[in-house]
């Protein structure tokens, strides 16, 4: 949005022919998709924070997707997302795992997931329907999109014969 | 809410990066209100049309040799001089390269800006495109001096590359 800003200004340059604020950015290497689709949007450049509300989907190169009410994008100085923080009615998708939660963060750089369950309500809860399935539901549970470990506080796990998930 | 807060305080484990999420929801009311204004003042624009000027092309910034680096088309441009609003449809926007090719495109069916505030209103579809990035949705609204865009009706970000750095968000 950086660009938009940047351009769609223009037209009020048109009267006082004022610098752009555009500046050079460097092309995509990756090729990994990443859609983000909701009823409204919110970028705030000064704070560094992009707010995504209703029906919010995200969808990341088929890895995940991510369902909410809203969900805040938070940038850091370098304008990158540091952290996202899904709000309302989450699920998340990862392969064969299915977490639901009231809220989740993710963080971009350890690729970490947390779900938390509402406050004095129901509780988080991740099934995994891979090889070793097993469903667990706990006040707060963590996992990383790259290993097949999990992180779950006051728990209560239901494995198959096949051994479950892994508490730690 | 409370919960909320505090992980959105987590901002990157840096302190000096805590974000006030009580203080930006009434920073964004008054986006919110300011929107109200412009797009009050696009519908009255339309209403005072009044010949406006035709297949308008302004080079607005060039790069240090002369090549043309932000250019803006419309189909159809109005100034109003009495409040500082400029209205334009079926605008194109093309950000270029120093080598000609297009950086970034902008589409907007219509549109109105606010010169003194330098804020203004997209109504209906606008896009964005990006490299291999593509924002779109309709009726915006955006102010320059914030920094600030809201999509109001369907919002779609798609980007090839993990960075949100290299989308331009």
């Amino acid at each position: 949005m950086t660009a938009l800003l940047a351009a769609i200004f223009a037209f009020s340059l048109l009267s006082d022919m004022s610098p752009s604020p555009a500046k050079a950015q460097t092309p995509a290497a990756a090729t990994e998709v990443t859609r983000i689709r909701s009823d409204s949007a919110d970028y705030d450049r000064a704070s560094g924070m992009a707010v995504f509300e209703g029906h919010v989907c995200v969808e990341h190169a088929g890895e995940y997707t991510m369902n909410a009410d809203r969900i805040y994008a938070v940038m850091t100085s370098s304008n990158e997302v540091g952290r996202v923080v899904a709000v309302g009615g989450v699920t998340i998708t990862n392969a064969a795992r299915v977490g639901s939660c009231a809220m989740a963060t993710f963080r971009r750089a350890r690729r970490e997931i947390e779900m938390f369950g509402e406050a004095g309500g129901a509780q988080a809860r991740l099934v995994d329907g891979g090889e070793r399935p097993g469903e667990l539901e706990g006040d707060r549970i963590k996992f990383w999109l790259d290993a097949e470990q999990v992180e779950v506080e006051n728990s209560r796990i239901t494995t198959s014969e096949k051994g479950g998930v892994e508490l730690l | 809410m409370k919960y909320l807060a505090i992980a959105l305080a987590m901002v990157a484990g840096s302190a000096a990066q805590a974000f006030d999420l009580s203080a930006w929801s009434a920073q964004r009311d008054l986006h919110l209100r300011e929107a109200e204004r412009l797009r009050a003042a696009y519908s009255n624009c339309l209403q005072r049309l009044d010949h406006p000027a035709e297949d308008v092309s302004v080079p607005v910034e060039t790069y240090e040799n002369g090549a043309v680096r932000l250019v803006v088309q419309a189909r159809r441009v109005q100034f109003f001089l009495d409040s500082g609003l400029v209205w334009a449809e079926n605008v194109v926007v093309r950000r270029l390269a120093p080598d000609g090719s297009v950086e970034t495109r902008i589409d907007a069916r219509s549109c109105v800006v606010d010169r003194f505030t330098k804020s203004g209103w997209a109504e209906g579809a606008a896009r964005v495109q990006h490299g291999k990035t593509s924002l779109s949705g309709k009726n915006v609204y955006f102010s320059s001096p914030e920094s600030y865009v809201r999509i109001f009706e369907g919002a779609d970000l798609q980007s090839e590359g993990v960075k949100v750095k290299e989308v331009g968000l």
